[in-house]
C-alpha cells in the first residue's frame, strides 16, 4: 500500500497499463469470458464403458471453450448430473441400446445439445429432426456459408441422415468427383447434430470452427503459431544451431527449443551432459536471452539401450505398455481375467503405476534440476515421440503448467496420438494447457515435406484460431529451416507464440520458474539444489576451474611478456655500461 | 578420471611455475639493488676479524693444489687468514701436496683425519676442521673451488655489515662450462639457481640456502649448533635450516664470486644429483614429518617448496607426462581442449625466458648457442631430472625401511682445470 495518493495512483497506472500490455501480448487461447460460464457436460457409449481415445478427442475440442468438462457413460448418468449444465453433448461412438431412462433423461434439459455418432434415436424426441440412414464415405467438407471453400480431409466415413425442413445443415461432405453433398453437422435451433463417430484434429478442423458458434465464443482470427527446435540434446553441432537462432532473432520471431539433458550412446551406453558441450550450452543460453523458450523434452530421450532422440522414454514400445519395470526387468502385463476379483487387479495397476510415477518424477526432477543448474529454464514439457500414459499425464501436470506437441490418447497404443486444431486444456491433461503441434514435421527424404505442411496449413487454417505449429531438426541444416520459416511466415493472421509471454509455471523439489511481465522468473533453493546431486556443484566447480586454467595461461603468458622486457633492459644497460 | 588427474597434475605444475616466476622477479629485482649494499660495505682497517678457511679433501690429488694456490691470492690480511685444509683419510697425493703447501705457507694449516674420526663425510672432516680453527669467521670451499681474490673479502665485509646475518653466500660459477654439453647445461642451471632461488629468495623472504661452498658463517653460531650434522646428506640445507631457527638470516651476496669444476660426464652427474635430492627429502622428513621443531616459521617456505618440488612438482610433471602418452594410444576423453595446448607453450616460454633472463644477469652468458642450449635443455635436462627425482626417492624409501646408513658420495673431479679457466 502507497502512503500518499500519488503513490496509489501512480500503481494503479502502471497496472492498468500492464493489465493492457499483458491482453496485448497474449496470443489468443480459450476466451475467458466464456470459460467461466459454460458449464459441459459430455454422456458418451463407448465400446468398454470407459473413457478413449474418442472422448479425448472431443474432450480436446471442448476444452478450448471451457474447462468445466465433465464425462459421464451413458450407463450410469443420472438426472442430477444435468444439473446446471450449459452445454450437453451426447457421443455415441458405438451402436448401443441405451438405458431406458433416456427416454425422459433430457425432458427438463433445455440448453444447447450437441449429439454425435450413433443412437441419436434413442435420446428422447429431441432428435426427431435428424433420421440415420446408411453410412457413406466423404473426402472433401466445407461450410455451407462458404460454398465455394472446400477442402479436403482424410477419407471418412459419415452417417448419412436425412433432416427435417426446419433443420440447417452447417458442414456438408462429399467424395471427389460426385455431385450429391451430404451434411456432417446440422442444427435445429439449439440441437446439433455431429454425423460422425470418430473424431480427429485433422477431419474435426470444421467442427471445431462451429463449436466456437455453439459456444458462442468471439475468439480473435488470429492462428496462434510455433516453430520449435527439435531434439537438442548434448551432442548437437552447436553451429547449426546458432545459426538458426541468429536467423530467427534476425526476424524477430519466438520460437521453442526441445532440450534433452543427456545423451545416451546406443552401443556403448555412455552419456553426455550439456556440462561436456560447454559450446553448445552457450548458444543454448544465448537463445534463451532473445526469443528462444526452452522446452523440456525427456531427460534422456531414450530407454533400454536405445538411442538418444530414436529411443522412447515413457513408453515401453517393445512391450507397447506404459513403463512398468526396470529396463532390465521383463513383465509380462496380466489382465483383468488373470485375477479373482476386480479390486486385485485394481490394486495390481495401481502399483504398476506406482512403479511408472516414480519413474517418470525421478526423470523429470533431474531433467528440470539439471537444465536449472546450468542456467537453461524449461518452461513447458514436450514427451520423446509424444508417447506416455495417461498416468504419466497427470505426473507431469504435476511439474509443468504448459505441455507442447501431440498426445498420446490411449493406453492400449502409443501409436494411438493425435493432435486438436487449437490451444486447449483438455480435462484428461490435469489442468495443463495443450500447445498442439499441427503440421509435423521437415521429413529428411521427403523433398515435398515442407509443401505437405503447408497444405496442413491450409486445413488449420479453417479453424478461426487454429493452431499452426511444426518443428524442425537442426541438423537437417540451416538452408531448409530458411526455407521452412519463411513459408510460414507468409500464412495469414499467424501470431508467434511466446512462452515467456504466457503465463505459466514449472515445479520441481528445489526449482521454481514462472513468468511475470515476459520475463522468466525462477525461485530457485540453491543449497538444495547443489546438494541433490553431486553433478550440480561439480559443474560449477568445473567451470571455474576451466576459468582458472585459462587465467593461468594468461598470467603465464603476461610473465613471459614481463620477462623478455627485463632480458631487454638487462642486455641494453650492460650495452650502455660497457660503451 | 583422466580428466580429474589432468586438472591437479597442471595445477601442481602451474603452481610450480608461477612461483618460480614470482622468485625469478625477486631475482631481477635483487640485481637492481645489490649494487647500493656494495657500495655500502665499511671496515676500519684495524677490525678486520679473523678468518678461517675449512676444505675437506679426500682423494683430491687432481684438483687441491689449484685451490690452494686461489687462497694463497686471496686479497685479505693474511695474519687474520687461516686456511685449513682437511685431508679426509685420502689415499692419494692429497696429504702430501697440502703439506707441503702448508710448510711454505703459515696461515695454511693442514689436518690429518684418522680412524675413528676420518672418512665420515664432509660434515665430520668440517667437524674436525672446525676443531682446528680459530677464527670467528669459519668459510667454507669445496675442494674444487678456485675463489675470486676478492672471494673472502666480499663475505667477510658482508658480515660484519649486517648484524642480522648468521652467515653469508657467495656466487659460483661453472669453471669447464665450455666443457661439453652437459657442463653447458649445467652452467646454466647454477646461474639460474642462484638467480633465481637463491637471489630471488633472499630478495622476497630474507631466505637463501647455503650450497656447501663459498659461504662464511659466525663461529659463534656454528658452535652454538654444535657444528656440522654428520648423518645428514646434503649438510648444508641441513645447516641453513638450524641457522635460520636461532633467528638468523642468510645472506646472499653475488660478489663473492667462486669457481667450481661440475661434473663433465652423466654418470658423474646422476650419483652426485642423486646425493643433493636424498639429501633435501632427508631434510623433508626429518623436520616435515620428524618431531624436529622448527623455530623460525620461514622455514616452511623452503621446506614446503622441497615438498612440492620433489612431490607435488615432479608428481604432476609426471602424471601430465603419463596421461599424454596414455591418450595417445586409448582416447581418455579428455575435456581441457584448446587451454592444454596454450598451457603448453606458455609454460615452455615461461622456462626460456625466465632462464634467458637469469643468463642476461651474467657478462656473456646470454649468447645464441646459450639460447639454443635453452630450448634443448627443456626437452631434455630437465626431463632428467624427474627420473633423478623418482630414482632418489626410491633410494630414500629404500634407506628408511631398511634402515640403511648414510654413505658420502664424493664427486669425482676431473683434470685440466687450468686450460679450462683460460678458456672461460
Amino acid at each position: 500500500m502507497g502512503n500518499s495518493r500519488g503513490a496509489i495512483n501512480k500503481s494503479s497506472v502502471l497496472f492498468v497499463i500492464a493489465t493492457v500490455l499483458i491482453f496485448w501480448l497474449n496470443v489468443p487461447t480459450g476466451s475467458a469470458d466464456i470459460k467461466d460460464e459454460a458449464k459441459v457436460l459430455v454422456i458418451y457409449t463407448s465400446r468398454d464403458g470407459e473413457i478413449d481415445e474418442y472422448q479425448r478427442s472431443l474432450d480436446m475440442l471442448i476444452s478450448h471453450f471451457t474447462n468445466d468438462v465433465t464425462f459421464i457413460s451413458s450407463e450410469e448418468v443420472e438426472k442430477n448430473d444435468l444439473r446446471n449444465v450449459t452445454h450437453l453433448f451426447y457421443y455415441g461412438q458405438v451402436n448401443a441400446r441405451l438405458p431406458s431412462t433416456f427416454v425422459t433423461l433430457f425432458d427438463d434439459y433445455s440448453g444447447t445439445f450437441v449429439a454425435i455418432g450413433y443412437n441419436s434415436d434413442q435420446l428422447g424426441d429431441k432428435f426427431a429432426f435428424v433420421t440415420p440412414l446408411h453410412e457413406r464415405e466423404v473426402n472433401q467438407v466445407n461450410l455451407t456459408s462458404n460454398k465455394e471453400d472446400v477442402f479436403d480431409v482424410i477419407s471418412q466415413n459419415i452417417i448419412h441422415i436425412e433432416v427435417t425442413e426446419d433443420t440447417e445443415i452447417v458442414i456438408e461432405g462429399k467424395k471427389i468427383g460426385d455431385i450429391i453433398s451430404y451434411p456432417i453437422l446440422v442444427k435445429n435451433e439449439n440441437h446439433y447434430f455431429y454425423a460422425v463417430d470418430s473424431i480427429s484434429s485433422q477431419k474435426s478442423i470444421l467442427f471445431g470452427e462451429i463449436l466456437h458458434d455453439i459456444f458462442n465464443a468471439n475468439h480473435d482470427a488470429k492462428h496462434p503459431a510455433y516453430i520449435r527446435l527439435e531434439d537438442i540434446h548434448p551432442l548437437v553441432d552447436p553451429e547449426n544451431v546458432r545459426q538458426i537462432a541468429e536467423i530467427l532473432k534476425e526476424k524477430n520471431i519466438p520460437y521453442m527449443v526441445a532440450v534433452i539433458p543427456v545423451y545416451t550412446n546406443p552401443i556403448t551406453g555412455e552419456k553426455h551432459h550439456f556440462s561436456n558441450s560447454p559450446e553448445l550450452l552457450k548458444v543454448l543460453k544465448e537463445m534463451q536471452k532473445d526469443g528462444g523458450s526452452i522446452v523440456l523434452h525427456g531427460y534422456t530421450h531414450q530407454f533400454r539401450e536405445s538411442e538418444t532422440g530414436e529411443g522412447f522414454e515413457f513408453w515401453d514400445v517393445e512391450n507397447n505398455t506404459p513403463v512398468y519395470a526396470p529396463p532390465d526387468e521383463t513383465i509380462t502385463l496380466q489382465n483383468e481375467n488373470d485375477f479373482n476379483t476386480k479390486a486385485e487387479y485394481e490394486s495390481y495397476i495401481r502399483n504398476l503405476q506406482e512403479y511408472e510415477r516414480e519413474y517418470i518424477e525421478s526423470k523429470i526432477t533431474r531433467g528440470i534440476q539439471e537444465l536449472v543448474n546450468y542456467g537453461l529454464y524449461p518452461l513447458a514439457f514436450e514427451a520423446p515421440h509424444y508417447t506416455m500414459s495417461q498416468n504419466g499425464y497427470t505426473v507431469i501436470s504435476e511439474y509443468f503448467s504448459t505441455y507442447v506437441g501431440q498426445i498420446q490418447l490411449s493406453d492400449n497404443d502409443w501409436e494411438i496420438m493425435d493432435s486438436t486444431p487449437y490451444i486447449t486444456s483438455p480435462s484428461f491433461l490435469n489442468g495443463m494447457q495443450l500447445l498442439p503441434e499441427t503440421l509435423g514435421y521437415v521429413r529428411p527424404d521427403d523433398p515435398d515435406a515442407i509443401q505437405n505442411m503447408m497444405k496442413k496449413a491450409e486445413g488449420f487454417q479453417h479453424t478461426k484460431d487454429g493452431m499452426l505449429a511444426a518443428f524442425y531438426h537442426p541438423y537437417l541444416g540451416v538452408e531448409r529451416f530458411v526455407k521452412l520459416i519463411s513459408e510460414m511466415e507468409k500464412l495469414p493472421n499467424i501470431t508467434w507464440i511466446d512462452l515467456k509471454q504466457t503465463d505459466l509455471w514449472v515445479k520441481a523439489d528445489h526449482v521454481e520458474i514462472y513468468t511475470e511481465n515476459g520475463e522468466i522468473k525462477a525461485d530457485i533453493n540453491r543449497g538444495g539444489l547443489l546438494l541433490s546431486s553431486l553433478d550440480f556443484p561439480l559443474f560449477h566447480f568445473k567451470k571455474f576451474v576451466g576459468l582458472v586454467i585459462w587465467g593461468m595461461a594468461i598470467v603465464g603468458g603476461i610473465a613471459v611478456i614481463a620477462f623478455i622486457l627485463f632480458t631487454i633492459f638487462l642486455q641494453s644497460r650492460k650495452t650502455k655500461m660497457e660503451g | 578420471m583422466a580428466n580429474l588427474l589432468l586438472y591437479i597434475s597442471l595445477f601442481l605444475i602451474w603452481y610450480m611455475l608461477f612461483y618460480h616466476a614470482f622468485l625469478m622477479i625477486g631475482g631481477f629485482l635483487h640485481l637492481l639493488k645489490d649494487g647500493k649494499f656494495k657500495k655500502g660495505l665499511k671496515i676500519s682497517l684495524g677490525s678486520f676479524p679473523k678468518v678461517s678457511i675449512l676444505i675437506p679433501a679426500h682423494n683430491e690429488e687432481v684438483v687441491i693444489e689449484d685451490t690452494i694456490k686461489s687462497m694463497i691470492q686471496l686479497n685479505y690480511p693474511k695474519d687474520k687468514l687461516e686456511v685449513i685444509v682437511i685431508n679426509d683419510n685420502s689415499s692419494d697425493l692429497t696429504g702430501a701436496i697440502i703439506d707441503s703447501y702448508s710448510k711454505r705457507y703459515p696461515f695454511i694449516k693442514a689436518v690429518h683425519t684418522k680412524p675413528p674420526n676420518a672418512g665420515k663425510g664432509k660434515s665430520g672432516a668440517l667437524n674436525q676442521g672446525l676443531k682446528h680453527s680459530t677464527g670467528e669467521i669459519i668459510a667454507v670451499y669445496d675442494a674444487d673451488n678456485t675463489p675470486e681474490p676478492n672471494a673472502i673479502l666480499y663475505l667477510v665485509l658482508g658480515l660484519c655489515n649486517d648484524k642480522n646475518a648468521g652467515a653469508i653466500v657467495g656466487k659460483f660459477r661453472v669453471v669447464n662450462a665450455n666443457q661439453n654439453i652437459l657442463t653447458r647445461l649445467i652452467n646454466i642451471e647454477t646461474l639460474t639457481f642462484q638467480w633465481l632461488a637463491q637471489a630471488g629468495r633472499w630478495f622476497w623472504f630474507k631466505m637463501t640456502t647455503i650450497p656447501g661452498t663459498n659461504f662464511a658463517i659466525r663461529r659463534t653460531i656454528l658452535e652454538e649448533l654444535g657444528g656440522w650434522d654428520e648423518k645428514a646428506l646434503s649438510e648444508d640445507t641441513e645447516l641453513s635450516i638450524r641457522v635460520y631457527n636461532l633467528g638468523y638470516y642468510i645472506r646472499f651476496f653475488p660478489s663473492a664470486i667462486t669457481w667450481e669444476q661440475e661434473p663433465e660426464n652423466l654418470k658423474v652427474w646422476w650419483k652426485q644429483r642423486t646425493r643433493w635430492a636424498r639429501g633435501n627429502l632427508y631434510v623433508i622428513f626429518k623436520y616435515l614429518f620428524g618431531l624436529n621443531k622448527l623455530v623460525n616459521k620461514k622455514v616452511f617456505i623452503d621446506l614446503f617448496y622441497f615438498l612440492f618440488t620433489y612431490f607435488l612438482f615432479f608428481g604432476g610433471v609426471l602424471l601430465s607426462h603419463i596421461i599424454f602418452v596414455v591418450n595417445l594410444i586409448v582416447d581418455l576423453k579428455l575435456s581441457i581442449g584448446m587451454v592444454s595446448y596454450v598451457l603448453l607453450i606458455t609454460g615452455f616460454l615461461l622456462f626460456v625466458s625466465e632462464v634467458c633472463l637469469a643468463l642476461s644477469m651474467e657478462r656473456n652468458q646470454l649468447t645464441i648457442k646459450n639460447f639454443w642450449t635453452v630450448v634443448f635443455m627443456y626437452l631434455t635436462y630437465s626431463q632428467m631430472w624427474i627420473f633423478l627425482v623418482i630414482y632418489s626417492s626410491f633410494l630414500e624409501m629404500k634407506r628408511i625401511v631398511l634402515r640403511q646408513e648414510v654413505k658420502w658420495y664424493k664427486t669425482q673431479r676431473f683434470k685440466s682445470i687450468e686450460k679450462q679457466k683460460q678458456s672461460v
